[in-house]
């Protein structure tokens, strides 16, 4: 017992701990902590200011809604100018009581960040999906091979392998692993609980607008589903964990004037997440890039019917690709290739392979887009690692540089810095994985320019 | 309809500034003092962080059913945890809490996938480490090393109150020792 080695002590565990709280929902710890947060006797306690500032507000708003009530009535005013007038009131005053002027935050006063909390919850679910967008973007055949061992744990996912396609399965259960846990938290994004499942899984074959339509056989059913987009990392685990949350889900009841159809589509108003409860059932339809892969969980609730529990008589599912048009913007889109050639080993551009015209073409564009912006990816053929004994490889930097080349050229065809990033990824993302041919070769080195954001 | 339905019940028929005076009393106070002493926040921070909780609270409380005090009580905590996280990630660079032992991590790495860094190494290795441990063990850890008594974790866990101690000198001595060797590997 003595020779507990090295220098971890007790504040040093509870430092790890905590760092695994915050990145990873650990339930265990999370109970844990939040029974010993509770059981604490409180011996700091806030300042009489704070406590008030925190009343005050609530009370005030409570009041002034009231006052405004009676106006409208009595005395018809045209109300709009009353909330306008009371809104800047109510502005005003919470400013002056708003405790956390010393926040970094403070710039944007706290009480409108509690207000505003839909905005903040759009905020979570965009970056929920941004991060799913920006997810690994590997190739078709790696990502094949991993999922050859991914697919056992997932048995009972059904590979679709057309872009169109239809196909009928008669749910029944939930199968052996619970992948998603019963909603305890009430998320919107997650079924309430697991009925009837069916897990799809399918590749996307080219960069399209993704819509499909559910179509129950029965038209009482009901049919929620969840979309995934699978990140070649420990899908499962983070699935179940919910570190990887759904990109679209639709969790709400069945429309009789759709026939229970449920699904995504190409109507641009539409949500992205739709909670359980009386809802409207299409969400938003996904823009797909060339070799991803996705899990749809579908989901047939059980309804309760006079005869018992009826487990849904199946469904039909059609996909649609929609391809996107040569000018339509989408983040993820490649705009550019092939042209931007460089000397073998070198940051500079190969005399001769029409590199200019290249970026003309691509400063033109951004100029033209102004909401446009850019990463520029520098890829090269090796199978070195990005780093080695703590440094960054040759071939790492070489892939930088590139980028940086064709970056610096477009600063000096006036492109805003702010809009374009730069990043070498080394050999990681090679177009083909062992190249045998001198063509294939250079395939895997380029430079790419991708869309990241179209604000 | 049970009592802690009932108690739930009528939190939600409080108008909205007794709700949130009722639920700052019964939860906010404690977790400021928790939010300061166990994270180390200072006190304009801590309560910034409790204020938010509350009136999320307020605001979403309409759209959950809750089936007992405590699952209420634990959506809180969730809530607080939440916007924990979204704290050291705002503020990556005053690093809070110091970690002697693991120098380059940053809180930010795991949760901020977006940046397109590769991942940070220390604290996969951890998180890795700390993923091939039980249940139980990663909470007799937490427990213990915020000094709480053998007795109690004893019957949080449901374990042998004397077997504990031994477990937990050997658990460190796992931990310190793996994460040694993810290091020097």
């Amino acid at each position: 017992m003595n020779e507990i080695p090295d220098n971890i002590n007790d504040k040093e565990i509870i430092k790890l701990l905590k760092l695994r709280m915050l990145s990873k929902d650990d339930e265990a710890l999370l109970k844990a902590e939040e029974k010993m947060a509770y059981s604490l006797t409180p011996t700091v306690i806030p300042s009489a200011d704070m406590e008030k500032a925190l009343t005050k507000k609530a009370i005030l708003k409570k009041g002034i809604a009231s006052v405004i009530k009676k106006y409208i009535w009595k005395l018809f005013l045209p109300g709009a100018s009353a909330i306008v007038v009371s809104g800047a009131a109510v502005y005003y005053y919470q400013q002056s009581i708003n405790p956390s002027k010393q926040q970094k935050e403070g710039t944007k006063p706290a009480h409108q960040q509690v207000i505003m909390s839909d905005s903040a919850l759009l905020e979570l679910k965009t970056n929920a999906t941004n991060q799913a967008s920006k997810a690994a973007q590997l190739n078709v055949e790696q990502l094949l091979d991993s999922m050859l061992i991914e697919h056992a744990d997932f048995t009972n996912a059904i590979y679709v392998r057309d872009s169109i396609i239809v196909s009928k399965h008669r749910s029944n259960g939930t199968g052996n692993a619970m992948d998603i846990e019963d909603n305890a938290n009430n998320d919107s994004k997650y079924v309430e609980k697991q009925h009837n499942i069916v897990w799809y899984k399918f590749i996307a074959r080219q960069d399209s607008k993704l819509t499909f339509d559910i179509l129950p056989e029965n038209e009482q059913d009901d049919y929620d589903f969840m979309l995934f987009q699978y990140n070649g990392l420990d899908f499962k685990s983070q699935l179940t964990s919910r570190q990887i949350k759904p990109i679209r889900a639709c969790i709400s009841g069945s429309d009789k004037h759709l026939k229970g159809a449920t699904g995504l589509t190409a109507d641009p108003a539409a949500p992205a997440f739709i909670h359980s409860g009386i809802g409207k059932s299409y969400v938003k339809s996904v823009a797909v890039l060339k070799g991803q892969v996705y899990y749809l969980l579908v989901n047939a609730v059980q309804v309760h019917v006079k005869k018992g529990r009826q487990k849904g008589a199946g469904h039909t599912i059609c996909f649609h690709f929609r391809k996107f048009g040569e000018d339509e913007l989408y983040v993820g889109k490649r705009l550019y290739f092939n042209r931007l050639e460089f000397n073998a080993g070198a940051s500079v551009f190969r005399s001769g392979s029409g590199y200019m015209d290249a970026l003309d073409t691509i400063a033109g564009f951004l100029k033209r887009n102004p909401r446009v912006k850019i990463e520029i990816q520098g890829h090269v053929n090796t199978f070195e690692p990005q780093m080695e004994h703590g440094r960054k490889t040759e071939t790492q930097i070489l892939s930088e540089d590139r980028a940086a080349a064709v970056f610096d050229c477009l600063v000096e065809r006036g492109i805003d810095s702010f809009r374009m990033a730069r990043v070498g990824y080394g050999g990681t993302k090679r177009i083909i994985p062992v190249p045998q041919k001198e063509e294939e070769y250079r395939r895997n080195v380029r430079v790419e320019v991708v869309i990241k954001a179209v604000e | 309809m049970s009592i802690h339905q009932e108690h739930t019940y009528t939190l939600k028929k409080l108008g909205r500034q007794e709700f949130i005076t009722t639920v700052y009393n019964r939860y906010g106070k404690r977790l400021y003092s928790y939010a300061v002493t166990h994270w180390n926040l200072n006190e304009d921070t801590a309560w910034n962080l409790i204020y938010k909780t509350i009136y999320k609270v307020a605001d979403t409380i309409d759209n959950y059913q809750f089936e007992s005090e405590e699952k209420f009580a634990s959506f809180i905590f969730r809530i607080l945890i939440n916007y924990l996280r979204n704290h050291y990630r705002d503020s990556k660079k005053e690093r809070v809490v110091e970690f002697s032992a693991m120098e380059d991590v940053d809180l930010s790495a795991k949760i901020e996938e977006e940046d397109l860094v590769p991942e940070n190494k220390n604290l996969k290795a951890l998180n890795e480490v700390l993923d091939e441990m039980e249940d139980w063990e990663r909470v007799l850890l937490l427990m213990r090393s915020q000094g709480q008594a053998y007795s109690e974790i004893a019957n949080y866990l449901d374990k042998p109150e004397n077997q504990l101690k031994v477990y937990y000198q050997r658990l460190k001595e796992k931990l310190a020792k793996k994460l040694n060797e993810r290091n020097t590997r």
